[in-house]
């Protein structure tokens, strides 16, 4: 939730973190539309898969089946078209930092059998905190890489209407779509006034003044939604809205989707006795 | 604080998806209610904005920067039903679009920042602003601490679900199953950010946005403060103060006021003169007062002036209350009744003047 730096980057930074979030979405955009295994399959198997899968994972206290299922995982990868690099750069090496960052001090926090010490430090390091921190690590980066083949493999508008068969009510999943459509506007809208005030910007800001163009920044955002929203309710008014919503739900199961879940079915059914 | 898969037990994370269930279906119920077409886009794109938020770097003093979520400034403009909704899809789309934030977590993470978030900054705006007019500074400052204070309240909320994981699952030899730190450390460990970092970018985020929406367009201000007037001179007629919250913090005091029994012996110099008396308390003063042992003969004039008035319920118990902690809550009673009517008997007295004085001009 925050993190030391030098005053220097702070717009820098923050148009990296755009960048970054736009350049996730066109890839997911790119990835979604190959000829993979995962992209053929209907959006509400691979929903409930991914969530069978993750609830597995995360369940079982053997790390015997958390490694199975980030092997199977793997093995999804490969057969959807996905490259192992993207997966690396995105999911593994970040949740890696993260988790790992959260889980070292457990090492050596955690009382138990004495394994080691640390050398010059001499801090112990218990069996216990080893396999504490191993597990919450094997458990974070298995979750996080179903997540991301779902993400990767299912249109966000797919994954939307694949919502609704799981029962999410229609103005929930209206709101959804909807904030999801002007995010990118946003975004793109925020990253075009960073850019444009980085490119004037010579020397160092002091931390007030970084402080006044965040808030005039958000606030020119804050200003522009409620203007948009006055705008798209006026288009929604004049293509005859009355407070009922309709979305095209048009999935149909076919051969291989019953055959996915049945496979999937024996997964959850295979974890939920192994656990 | 937004948690990822692993680091809950699936047992918690079935546990704050029905924390948050009924929440979510009222407020989808009273959006349904008072849904007219202007709220739907008014959620998603602040929904939007809240994701955008969460996206900055606010830079903070000592060359630090924090990332705010949006929930103080979103309260203020939606009420706390409607910016629950939003912000817990801001964060559905960072985890399902984004894989920011678990799956398994998604009913702990909208718990903590869009339930007890929006509850929380809405609670402190609502208290702190009262009946201030829409324009008035009071408003900016309730906003900042509101956003500070929900932030951390969330945070705090996390950090007991990380912290009960230890305690709850675990090995036979006691290695963790999941987030592996107890509550002695995790506690610490999630406020100290957000009590310096995050809280500071949620309070700049949430004051300085409604100071702009106040130059701007003062009635979205409306939502979360129905009958404030425009500008501080302005009165509405009819409007009373809302005391609600006040009479109802005084009455949770007066419950509490029994803790002051956990405090144990007097307070230092408190002493009376039956206290330098008692051998035992003497004991007490003297460890009290860097073993400097007291006089051993009181001064005739503290036994004479502590005789010249004797309290009608001495040591805060009526003589005929054996309970001493009944005896604390009939006296903070009796004490703050005084008081009110010492007001009323001021407050009558001003406005009797007044009213004469009006009649005199008349």
């Amino acid at each position: 939730m925050f993190r030391r730096k030098s005053s220097f980057g702070f717009l820098e930074k923050t148009i990296a973190n755009l960048g970054e979030i736009l350049n996730h979405a066109d890839q997911a955009t790119l990835t979604s539309g190959e000829k993979g295994m995962l992209q053929q399959l209907d959006p509400r198997v691979k929903v409930g898969g991914a969530l069978v899968l993750i609830v597995g994972a995360v369940s079982t206290s053997d790390l015997w089946v958390t490694g199975a299922v980030f092997l199977f995982s793997i093995l999804m990868i490969a057969l959807s078209r996905l490259s192992f690099r993207l997966y690396l750069e995105r999911t593994w090496l970040g949740v890696l930092f993260f988790t790992g960052l959260i889980a070292l001090p457990a090492i050596f926090t955690t009382p138990g059998v004495t394994i080691f010490h640390l050398p010059l430090l001499h801090w112990p390091i218990s069996s216990q905190g080893v396999q504490s921190a191993w597990r919450l690590l094997a458990r974070a980066e298995t979750a996080a890489t179903v997540a991301m083949l779902l993400i990767l493999t299912t249109p966000w508008t797919h994954l939307l209407k694949s919502l609704r068969f799981f029962r999410l009510p229609v103005i929930i999943v209206t709101i959804l779509s909807m904030t999801h459509r002007y995010l990118f506007l946003l975004l793109h809208l925020t990253q075009n006034f960073l850019d444009a005030r980085s490119s004037r910007k010579v020397g160092r800001w002091s931390p007030s003044q970084q402080r006044e163009l965040t808030a005039s920044i958000l606030a020119v955002l804050l200003s522009r939604s409620l203007q948009l929203s006055e705008e798209v309710y006026l288009a929604m008014q004049s293509r005859g809205f009355t407070g009922e919503i309709h979305i095209l739900d048009e999935f149909c199961f076919r051969k291989r989707d019953w055959l996915s879940m049945m496979i999937l079915t024996t997964i959850a059914v295979l974890l939920i006795m192994l656990r | 604080m937004h948690i990822p898969d692993g680091y809950l037990s699936p047992a918690t994370c079935a546990a704050m998806f029905a924390g948050a269930m009924p929440f979510w279906y009222v407020a989808i119920q009273r959006l349904k209610k008072v849904l007219n077409a202007r709220l739907v886009p008014r959620i998603a794109l602040l929904s939007a904005l809240s994701f955008v938020i969460m996206m900055f770097n606010i830079p903070l003093p000592g060359g630090t920067t924090g990332h705010a979520v949006g929930m103080g400034i979103l309260t203020v403009l939606l009420g706390p039903w409607a910016s629950m909704l939003a912000i817990s899809i801001a964060l559905a789309i960072q985890a399902l679009f984004f894989g920011d934030g678990g799956i398994t977590c998604f009913g702990a993470n909208c718990f903590n920042m869009a339930v007890v978030g929006s509850f929380v900054a809405y609670g402190v705006y609502r208290l702190i602003s009262g009946n201030a007019s829409l324009a008035s500074p009071r408003r900016i400052v309730a906003a900042a601490l509101g956003g500070y204070i929900a932030i951390n309240v969330a945070a705090l909320f996390a950090s007991i679900e990380f912290g009960l994981q230890p305690m709850l699952f675990h090995t036979s030899d006691g290695a963790a199953l999941y987030a592996p730190y107890p509550l002695s450390i995790s506690i610490p460990a999630m406020m100290i950010g957000h009590l310096t970092f995050a809280g500071l970018a949620e309070l700049v985020i949430s004051g300085s946005l409604v100071a702009y929406v106040q130059k701007t367009d003062m009635d979205l201000l409306r939502v979360t403060a129905p009958s404030a007037a425009d500008r501080d001179h302005e009165v509405i007629e009819g409007a009373a103060v809302n005391l609600q919250p006040l009479w109802l913090l005084l009455a949770v005091l007066m419950v509490l006021s029994p803790l002051g029994l956990l405090a144990a012996g007097n307070a230092w110099g408190e002493w009376s003169s039956e206290d330098f008396k008692n051998p035992e308390v003497r004991k007490q003063i003297a460890a009290a007062s860097h073993n400097v042992a007291p006089p051993e003969n009181i001064p005739s004039t503290f036994e004479k002036l502590s005789q010249v008035w004797t309290a009608p319920m001495p040591d805060y118990a009526p003589a005929f209350v054996r309970s001493p902690r009944l005896g604390y809550i009939l006296s903070s009673i009796f004490g703050s009744g005084l008081i009110l009517l010492f007001c009323f008997f001021v407050s009558w007295l001003t406005g009797f003047g007044l009213r004469m004085r009006r009649r005199g001009t008349a």
